[in-house]
């Protein structure tokens, strides 16, 4: 056989070979498409894979954990939870076996983008994680193992990117104890994009031994619906219409693992069709109260087009807190979300039940697609007597 | 030549220092001091746990070494693979140093002996590995002693995760390690390493 031939066979070798990886890679769904992407350009360090973490004492007499995160690519439109991910896990300060209080989140994003969107607009959520299992074992508090709604701490979305716990209050963590730090890409609005991005996250923290906080607790509350499992909803007739079409995501419902009291499948991920409507679930059961407590933290998370989200007391027929949402209004996306940060605190009752309550306009001429839940933070006095304990 | 030697050589001195300077100030936890209570080894000590080779196992036979616990089943078809891509070549690294890997099967009605034999020849176990197999109340127990899930809620079915669970020479857990997770297997080798030396 020739040199020529050899080489030949080689190319043809090589561009099969080429063809079915690609046509693996354009199977994949859009989420594991954008890992694997993502993965190969760190691994080739055609984009930066690394994280950088430095802390700093702020003016104040607290301190401030600055990460910065791995480079990711944006090259296409990224609905809501589709958009590629950096996630890395960290300990705060390994040479120290200290209780920290986290008082607060910051995130920014740096873009290279060349357009008039701003750089948290590509931000779609942030999630801080911490170590359940280690956590609450550390704390001699291992019955609440596995019993956390959601293993995030704090959860930022677009409209809501500086978050802080009120003054005197915090959650406390262990300095080398392990948390997980990332957020996800969302690109609603710009068209064929080539630019790269990263975020900036700021913890804010404090050191036990240097001040004492008073600790909080989080349940996560979803507003949940019943949806239809053959899809087959008649939107013009609201009255009999009890259920919603169910955001379908890689070819299945994209449901709770759950059903309501009637035994009706649920989702928290719903589609809205055009024009204003109001959805309310009860959330009694996510707050699961054994006792009166006081709820000191509201952080609210919506899709664009919603309006508002409430949590309100049925039984008093009372809004406890409403989160008002902007919009922008020259394209689509999140300008605003409120929080709700109070010392005070409001109280809330085992006997009451609490329902959400979010109003939405879709201005659009279809269906989008919706979710609405809360992160509450309510004192957590067990954990305050454990920790006059340990201390 | 002489003096650009020495200031390779003081350089390369410096950064053994630093770097070990950066292990030594590392504070590991301790997360759960269990293993030495004494109602607790009685009653383990008293459990009847045998390896793949047939053999009674004490835990507490291995208190001289570092150990690194999981749960795993002989036909897991999606996370046991995985977990042992990475318990495999650990294992290896580790074969000449004082650390244990120790996996408990969670479905011995399934997994006897043989089985368990067999698995361990299939991915080539070495002398540091062993697959155990006790009953389920005695898994139960030590799930519960090892801060593991087994269980989904209140449902009866068993599964397992992805963690692993490191004791040091005292039987005291140092730490739980999502070994499916890159950042928590750096950590798990960088703690194996310090706890070593100690």
């Amino acid at each position: 056989m020739t040199k020529v031939s050899k080489y030949k066979i080689l190319i043809i070798i090589l561009g099969i070979i080429i063809i079915v990886l690609l046509i693996f890679y354009y199977s994949l769904p859009p989420v594991k498409r954008n890992i694997a992407k993502q993965k190969i350009l760190h691994t080739t360090h055609l984009l930066n894979p690394d994280w950088s973490k430095s802390i700093i004492k702020s003016n104040d007499g607290g301190y401030v954990a600055n990460f910065t995160s791995s480079t990711l690519l944006v090259d296409g439109i990224y609905p809501s939870m589709l958009g590629p991910t950096a996630y890395k896990t960290f300990l705060l300060d390994d040479r120290e076996d200290e209780i920290y209080w986290i008082t607060g989140l910051e995130v920014g994003a740096n873009t290279n983008q060349k357009t008039q969107n701003k750089s948290s607009d590509f931000i779609c959520h942030v999630n801080l994680y911490h170590s359940e299992v280690e956590h609450y074992a550390r704390m001699q508090m291992e019955d609440r193992i596995n019993n956390d709604q959601a293993p995030q701490l704090i959860t930022l979305t677009k409209g809501d990117l500086d978050f802080s716990f009120p003054e005197g209050f915090g959650f406390p963590i262990f300095s080398n104890e392990k948390i997980l730090l990332g957020g996800q890409v969302l690109n609603l609005n710009h068209k064929n994009p080539l630019f790269t991005i990263n975020y900036d996250f700021k913890i804010k923290f404090e050191k036990n031994k240097e001040k004492r906080l008073k600790p909080l607790y989080t349940r996560y509350a979803v507003l949940a619906l019943p949806y239809d499992l053959t899809d087959e909803i008649d939107y013009d007739n609201q009255i009999t219409n009890d259920k919603v079409r169910c955001v379908i995501l890689e070819g299945e419902h994209h449901g709770l693992n759950s059903k309501n009291k009637q035994g009706q499948p649920i989702t928290a991920f719903w589609k809205v069709p055009p024009g204003k409507h109001i959805y309310r679930s009860n959330i009694t059961s996510f707050l699961a109260l054994d006792t009166i407590v006081t709820l000191h933290k509201i952080n609210s998370h919506v899709h664009p087009f919603a309006n508002s989200l409430a949590l309100r007391d049925i039984t008093i027929d009372s809004t406890l807190f409403k989160s008002v949402v902007t919009n922008y209004k020259d394209k689509i996306g999140l300008d605003k979300i409120t929080s709700f940060a109070s010392q005070k605190g409001i109280k809330l009752y085992p006997n009451h039940l609490y329902e959400l309550v979010e109003e939405v306009d879709n201005t659009t001429d279809s269906e989008i697609e919706m979710m609405g839940s809360m992160f509450l933070y309510f004192y957590d006095y067990k954990l305050d007597r454990i920790l006059d304990s340990i201390n | 030549m002489i003096s650009s030697n020495f200031k390779i050589f003081y350089f390369a001195l410096c950064l053994g220092v630093i770097s070990c300077n950066q292990n030594q100030s590392k504070k590991i936890p301790v997360i759960s001091s269990k293993f030495q209570n004494l109602e607790v080894k009685k009653e383990l000590e008293g459990m009847d746990i045998r390896s793949h080779l047939n053999k009674k196992v004490n835990l507490y036979n291995f208190s001289d070494k570092l150990q690194l616990i999981n749960f795993f089943f002989v036909s897991c078809p999606t996370i046991c693979p995985a977990m042992e891509n990475e318990l495999t070549p650990l294992a290896r690294e580790y074969k000449e140093k004082d650390v244990i890997f120790l996996s408990f099967t969670i479905n011995p009605e399934s997994d006897d002996i043989e089985s368990l034999n067999i698995h361990a020849k299939k991915i080539k176990s070495g002398q540091n590995r062993l697959f155990l197999r006790t009953n389920k109340n005695n898994i139960e127990k030590l799930a519960s002693l090892y801060l593991a899930q087994i269980k989904n809620g209140e449902d009866k079915f068993f599964y397992h995760t992805s963690q692993v669970v490191l004791l040091d020479k005292s039987m005291k857990i140092r730490g739980l390690y999502d070994i499916l997770n890159k950042d928590e297997v750096d950590l798990l080798e960088e703690d194996i390493e310090i706890l070593l030396k100690n």
